[in-house]
């Protein structure tokens, strides 16, 4: 167990993986995903042996309350680069109730300190398509990641199609000498 | 065949397998891949069987000269590498990679023309949207050649290459098809 402040990532288990697809299929999430495809139960179930049981290039945590051990989402620091010592954070919190600007920070702060203080990585970087999603209190994904400490490197001009169109991204990274426990 | 102004594409052949071998493991080359290890044979007649020929999401091709070089007596010669990986076919982009491994053909603008005939190929005949590339900061030579090119820089990634003891920036850069469309019609 990964200890936040309200709450805490775990291991994927396979009796997760249900409720992981649909989040993963809703569309609403997905048009912010590289995937594109609509996702069934198996391939599902080879994406965690693969991925979440054999190769630690992944990290693949659910994300759980700690008063009530309720699962709200999933996240994840991938494409682990063990020479260049960086990876990619990601994260949903599928349960629309729990996407708050508070539980939004407790988890990214959790899994930085997790990648830099354990995983002893130097470079934490997202990607997050040009969006207001998680547009809370007027706070935009940008909001979230500068306040953590992650610098914007640049834009990926038209990086996915959808709903008819190109869509660019945003790659933000924070690097190890940047960071600092905010709590 | 592809053929540009200066050089010509070819698919790669088994016997060239360890002239691009030999490229590949040159330390001149090897510090501006993202490949880390010495290759051997037989990971190179491995990535001949798979990545080269059989996998829908990549193409190799090896660049030959198109004139004799000056001063000698040669017909054509083989002098690089070059590829379109990580071809994503719904959003129809592509990573490009291009490598002159023959040290006389430096310097002669090769590299660019075959780049050019490649990208070209991305374009025209397999409908890409978007070609991108991504540059060590400190293979500046190739960064001003891809930029003469057409290329635009997206995104610095600090510190994402470690290389001789430090952290190094990587540099991204992409070009669209109507700017390369616009480009060619210049010309």
């Amino acid at each position: 167990m990964i200890e936040g402040k309200k709450i805490y990532l775990s291991a994927v288990e396979k009796e997760d993986l249900s409720q992981l697809l649909k989040w993963r299929n809703d569309p609403n999430n997905r048009r912010f995903y590289r995937e594109y495809r609509e996702l069934n139960l198996q391939q599902q179930l080879k994406w965690w042996e693969e991925r979440c049981c054999n190769d630690d290039s992944w990290n693949y945590f659910t994300i759980r309350l700690k008063q009530s051990e309720k699962m709200i989402g999933y996240c994840g620091l991938t494409y682990v680069d063990k020479i260049n010592k960086s990876a990619e954070s990601a994260f949903e919190i599928g349960d629309v109730k729990y996407r708050t600007k508070e539980m939004i920070l407790d988890v990214l702060e959790t899994k930085l300190r997790y990648g830099f203080e354990n995983m002893n990585l130097n470079r934490i970087w997202i990607e997050a398509f040009n969006d207001k999603f998680y547009c809370i209190d007027n706070w935009t994904l940008d909001s979230y990641y500068e306040k953590l400490g992650f610098k914007n490197e640049g834009q990926k001009r038209d990086v996915a199609f959808k709903n008819g169109r190109y869509v660019s991204s945003n790659i933000y990274a924070c690097l190890k000498e940047e960071w600092e426990p905010k709590c | 065949m592809l053929i540009g102004e200066k050089t010509y594409l070819t698919c790669v052949q088994a016997s060239s397998l360890e002239k691009l071998r030999e490229w590949r493991n040159n330390p001149k080359i090897k510090q501006f891949m993202r490949e880390y290890r010495e290759i051997n044979e037989e990971m190179q007649k491995k990535w001949f069987e798979t990545s080269a020929h059989n996998d829908k999401f990549q193409l190799h091709f090896e660049i030959w000269t198109k004139e004799p070089p000056l001063h000698t007596q040669e017909k054509s010669k083989l002098i690089g590498h070059c590829s379109l990986t990580k071809i994503n076919w719904t959003y129809r982009s592509a990573e490009f990679g291009v490598l002159i491994g023959d040290e006389d053909s430096h310097g002669q603008g090769l590299g660019s023309d075959a780049l050019n005939t490649l990208i070209g190929h991305g374009f025209l005949q397999l409908n890409l949207h978007k070609v991108i590339g991504e540059v060590f900061s400190y293979n500046e030579r190739a960064l001003s050649a891809f930029y003469a090119l057409g290329f635009s820089k997206e995104c610095i990634l600090r510190s994402a290459k470690f290389f001789d003891g430090k952290y190094h920036d990587v540099i991204l850069i992409s070009i669209l098809e109507d700017e390369w469309k616009k480009l060619q019609e210049k010309k």
